[in-house]
């Protein structure tokens, strides 16, 4: 059997190589990520049938729980981490022909390492190592939103380590209480022994810890930081922390509250702050002219809308909370990268720049027309089963609040549509002054983006290729007891 | 946290188990060296965080204007390089049995090539060779640990170990206990938090963030710590036979701060480089100058 280990270890095996591939070939140094992430995408996929039926549960360097750390690979670890290793395969293979400039040997090992990062923060057991994951991923986006050196590029980058330093301070301090309380690191450990101990420290390790985590994963109100970073990052970065990084935030939180804390009576407060994230974001989202900082606030609305399906606990909408991650990776992503050469032809990124692009960039144009139609929520993109599930779920339980809330959620969405055709009316349908010749992105970054593409359309026409792993995943999430179970045998 | 008193008892076994007296190393490469892989990574982004940051900066101006270094730093150097290399590399390599370990050598080792930076300043260090070892290094901790992990399919250590349980939660013995002498440290502690956190809210200098940041860090790192003292407890080394664990401090914390410790120090490199950049873009360090951002 295929140890998850190896999900974390040959990548950061082959990051650190990075370098000295590039000492020999800087041009070759573009495709260890490429490399990896391939890896990374089969080995995922190749356990997720076999983690779906038991977890894998690694004790590394066979120290059992709670000495040593443990690695926890379930249906939504594996499941996120094939997500990872998806989009980090195709941003690789863009960035092949994006990244030109600059220290680029740098860029892909970073790149690499906020993989790993990702990639270790999905599948560890231990709350301590999901520090140290945070942190290496956090802290490789802090170096690459700053990558392309521009004013704008620093500024958000400082702004950007300075809150999410502050974050990290306050995860530790969250970190350590448990520590002080429990005697133990290890997450199953932890939650098994949530009911001895009195609950108002328990309560203000877990206040620091969500609003610790929280800075990455863009909740309400601390997500300042996210459309400075998220615009003035390199595109394919920007992709990547869309698409990855602040979901795998989200994940983190997710974890902590569902498993480790176990907090049923939140569930609800967490419904209303991501429906508030989920109506800010979209507002803000609509008064951009911008284009890539109207998607940073849509990724903040959809990420509003994700704590929402999951704060309201049922089976169906965890499924459906899951289902809008792996929506979300695929419509932001392939945004990101589409915006990113229409913006480096057009040479601004105001959405009034981009008139006539639908003939100046025609496959471009039908690849962000593809995205932006499947995060709205439209059939037969998978952006509708997704939302289908969420607003389904909500109505299931017949609660007038919730009815009242999902109302909220699909005005939401109407905003969400409205600025999207505002944007496909503009590349479509004004004529730019002059006329320019026709120049779309080059041919791999157009493969990248269609296979993007490919998936929106396949997944949205078959959403069930997917949704036996969401539902597991939602029951790994819900039911604490079997998590606990099977970590301390 | 008084429940914490003998919270070593269940590292009896690490001399057995990792080959170490001093559990705290038993505990950073033994128990959670994948922790301290990540800590390794850590530093490597930052460095290479660093570098991207600073490279497109316009140049390594050469340090051919600064003044050269006198003459009792220049010579006291000759005799003192080697000794401090000496040293570091003794509390490296005896790091398992004794106070110390790779990070405490590593850094006395580090003090000795500042030294020569310092006392000739037209030194300089190779970056070729010092990024091929950085990556070579990370490889071989990256190797090791999948050696282990092949070994360890042979032979699963788990099975059949009985441990001596968790013993946790022994009242303590409430000889005399004042409150001030078991809260000092968490006073102390959380007053570093507050400064840091009054200074990160109140001031608009980089710089002064910067350094609101690192005193917060230490708020932070001197609570860890304090999470796992007791009073009068003594260092968690198995140093004699027959040293019991009773009335020693809990190791994990120590292992622990060691990794934050290095983490913060990254997040800190990181941010002072931004700083420079900042610096060199806007001209000022002022935050408020930035305005290339707003809706």
């Amino acid at each position: 059997m295929v140890s998850p280990v190896l999900l974390l270890a040959v990548p950061l095996g082959l990051a650190l190589c990075v370098p000295l591939v590039g000492r020999v070939s800087r041009k070759a140094a573009g495709f260890v990520p490429v490399i990896a992430s391939l890896f990374n995408l089969v080995v995922s996929i190749r356990l997720l049938p076999t983690v779906l039926e038991e977890p894998i549960i690694a004790n590394l360097g066979g120290f059992p729980p709670p000495f040593g750390i443990t690695l926890f690979a379930g249906p939504v670890g594996m499941l996120l981490s094939a997500l990872i290793a998806l989009a980090g395969l195709v941003v690789s293979l863009y960035a092949l022909s994006y990244i030109k400039t600059g220290p680029t040997v740098r860029y892909h090992t970073l790149y690499m390492l906020l993989l790993v990062g990702a990639t270790g923060v999905v599948l560890t057991g231990d709350v301590f190592n999901l520090f140290v994951f945070f942190e290496i991923l956090c802290i490789s986006s802090y170096a690459l939103v700053a990558y392309v050196g521009d004013k704008a590029g620093i500024e958000a980058s400082v702004k950007y380590l300075i809150q999410g330093a502050l974050g990290s301070a306050l995860l530790l301090i969250g970190i350590g209480l448990l520590y002080g309380l429990f005697g133990t690191l290890n997450m199953a450990d932890i939650a098994a022994r949530m009911g001895s101990v009195d609950p108002v420290p328990v309560f203000v390790a877990m206040a620091l810890i969500v609003v610790g985590l929280g800075v990455e994963a863009a909740l309400f109100p601390l997500n300042a930081w996210l459309p400075d970073a998220h615009s003035s990052a390199p595109s394919s970065i920007s992709a990547i922390l869309s698409g990855i990084a602040i979901q795998v935030g989200l994940y983190a939180v997710v974890r902590m509250v569902f498993t480790v804390f176990g907090v049923s009576s939140m569930f609800l407060f967490f419904a209303f702050m991501g429906l508030l994230t989920l109506l800010i974001g979209e507002l803000c989202a609509f008064a951009q002219s911008n284009i890539k900082r109207m998607l940073a606030y849509s990724s903040i609305g959809q990420m509003g809308l994700i704590v929402f399906a999951l704060g309201i606990a049922t089976t169906d909408s965890v499924t459906g909370g899951l289902f809008q991650m792996v929506s979300h990776t695929l419509g932001k992503a392939l945004l990101f990268l589409a915006v990113g050469y229409m913006v480096y032809r057009s040479g601004s990124m105001e959405i009034s720049s981009l008139e006539g692009m639908g003939r100046r960039m025609p496959l471009t144009s039908f690849a962000f027309t593809i995205g932006a139609f499947s995060l709205v929520g439209l059939p037969p993109f998978v952006g509708f089963p997704s939302k289908f599930l969420i607003v389904r779920s909500a109505l299931a339980g017949q609660e007038v609040l919730l009815q009242v809330l999902i109302g909220l959620v699909l005005l939401a969405t109407v905003i969400e549509g409205a600025y999207f055709f505002r944007v496909i009316q503009t590349v479509y349908f004004k004529k730019g002054e002059g006329r320019e010749a026709r120049q779309d992105a080059p041919a791999v970054a157009l493969f990248s983006m269609f296979v993007f593409v490919a998936l929106i359309v396949v997944i949205g026409v078959y959403p069930n290729l997917i949704t036996d792993v969401l539902e597991s995943g939602a029951s790994e999430l819900l039911e604490r007891a079997n998590y606990i179970g099977s970590v301390l045998g | 946290m008084s429940a914490s008193v003998s919270r070593c008892s269940r590292f009896e076994n690490a001399r057995e188990d990792t080959g170490a007296t001093n559990v705290v190393t038993s505990v950073v490469v033994g128990y959670r060296a994948f922790d301290t892989l990540g800590e390794v990574t850590v530093l490597f982004v930052a460095a290479l965080g660093l570098g991207a940051v600073l490279a497109t900066a316009g140049g390594k101006r050469g340090r051919s204007g600064v003044e050269p270094a006198s003459l009792i730093l220049s010579t006291g150097n000759i005799f003192l390089f080697p000794l401090i290399l000496l040293f570091g590399a003794y509390i490296f390599i005896h790091g398992h049995l004794t106070p110390g370990g790779g990070f405490q050598g590593g850094a006395v080792i580090a003090s000795a090539f500042l030294l020569v930076y310092l006392s000739s300043p037209g030194k300089r260090i190779s970056e070729r060779g010092s990024s091929v070892t950085e990556s070579t290094s990370g490889l071989v901790f990256v190797a090791i640990g999948l050696l282990g992990l092949t070994l360890g399919l042979l032979r699963d250590r788990s099975q059949g170990r009985v441990r001596a349980g968790r013993r946790r939660g022994q009242p303590d013995g409430g000889d005399g206990m004042s409150f001030l002498h078991d809260y000092v440290y968490y006073i102390g502690a959380f007053g570093l938090v507050a400064i840091g956190l009054l200074i990160i809210l109140v001031k608009r200098n980089l710089i002064k963030l910067i350094i609101g940041l690192s005193i917060l860090d230490t708020g932070v790192n001197m609570f860890l710590i304090s999470v796992g003292y007791i009073r009068r407890g003594t260092a968690p080394i198995f140093s004699r036979p027959g040293l019991g664990p009773d009335g020693m401090v809990d190791p994990v914390p120590q292992a622990l701060v060691l990794t934050a410790i290095v983490i913060g120090v990254a997040i800190l490199a990181l941010a002072l480089a931004l700083a420079v950049r900042f610096y060199k873009t806007y001209g000022t360090l002022d935050l408020r100058k930035a305005k290339e951002l707003r809706w």
